[in-house]
């Protein structure tokens, strides 16, 4: 029987995910369907959380490796897609109070199949087409593997 | 093997219920755990359900069964993670419990110079 390998869906989540009591198990379980990546305004956020909240960064590090997630660098081009991004919608989405959603968008463009976020209306506002924007329970229902597909051990 | 202590009221009930199940006490204390874990498992479900209370176009257009049976996997999925990462499922547990504090340290504002 041939085998048909499944496609790989890359998606990166924000860091108000934290609120989700499902999507770390989630990832954790059904890591193979996934490539996820962590934009660097979520690891900055996260690990500065981590430390607040008496945890250390290599716990949030342990986190990241269970799912195999990678944290993206900042590089030239995704802060000329912020720029880019932050002028084309400053009317609507003024920089000084969405920073940290053009910081993510602009990683995340051409790169990632879903943002998994609960600031859904900013991130759909800044048209970011084809990438998908659900909040971590409607991603759930939309990207679990079927039965076939289940990783479970 | 190992041993616990109970107190009599237990042992008595233990005993009884064994009695009753025709089974033994060790049984008893099996059953009831199983039954704790599914209790456990459906907090989750009904948390997670009402979370998702807003159905969008996307969850809509799964049917029921399809929706119980990611709800099934996701139960499973968490039951595992909890007994394969109990430090990693307690952590996020903590910081999820402090929420409020959260919000104050996410990159909100960052008023450029030249802007008003």
């Amino acid at each position: 029987m041939i085998e048909i390998p499944l496609k790989i869906i890359t998606i990166a989540y924000d860091t108000n995910t934290i609120r989700s009591e499902t999507l770390v198990p989630f990832l954790i379980n059904f890591q193979e369907a996934f490539r996820i990546i962590i934009p660097a305004i979520v690891y900055l956020e996260m690990g500065y959380y981590f430390i607040l909240q008496g945890q250390s960064i290599e716990d949030y590090d342990e986190e990241l490796a269970t799912y195999k997630a990678e944290v993206l660098a900042l590089t030239k081009k995704h802060l000329l897609n912020v720029i880019n991004l932050a002028y084309k919608h400053r009317i609507s989405l003024p920089f000084k109070d969405h920073s940290r959603d053009y910081l993510i968008a602009g990683q995340c463009m051409g790169l990632i199949d879903v943002l998994v976020t609960y600031n859904v209306r900013h991130f759909k506002s800044m048209n970011l087409d084809p990438i998908q924007i659900l909040p971590p329970e409607e991603f759930i229902f939309v990207f679990a593997p079927d039965e076939k597909n289940s990783f479970s051990e | 093997m190992t041993t616990v202590t109970i107190n009599d009221e237990l042992r008595k009930k233990l005993k009884r219920l064994a009695a009753k199940y025709d089974t033994n006490q060790a049984d008893i204390i099996k059953r009831a755990l199983e039954l704790f874990e599914k209790y456990e498992r459906k907090q989750y479900l009904d948390r997670f359900m009402n979370i998702n209370e807003e159905e969008t176009e996307s969850t809509k257009a799964l049917d029921d069964t399809r929706k119980s049976k990611i709800l099934e996997m996701l139960a499973e999925a968490i039951t595992k993670f909890e007994k394969k990462y109990p430090e990693i499922a307690l952590r996020r547990k903590k910081l999820r419990q402090n929420i409020d504090l959260f919000d104050e340290i996410t990159m909100t504002n960052w008023a450029l110079p030249f802007e008003e």
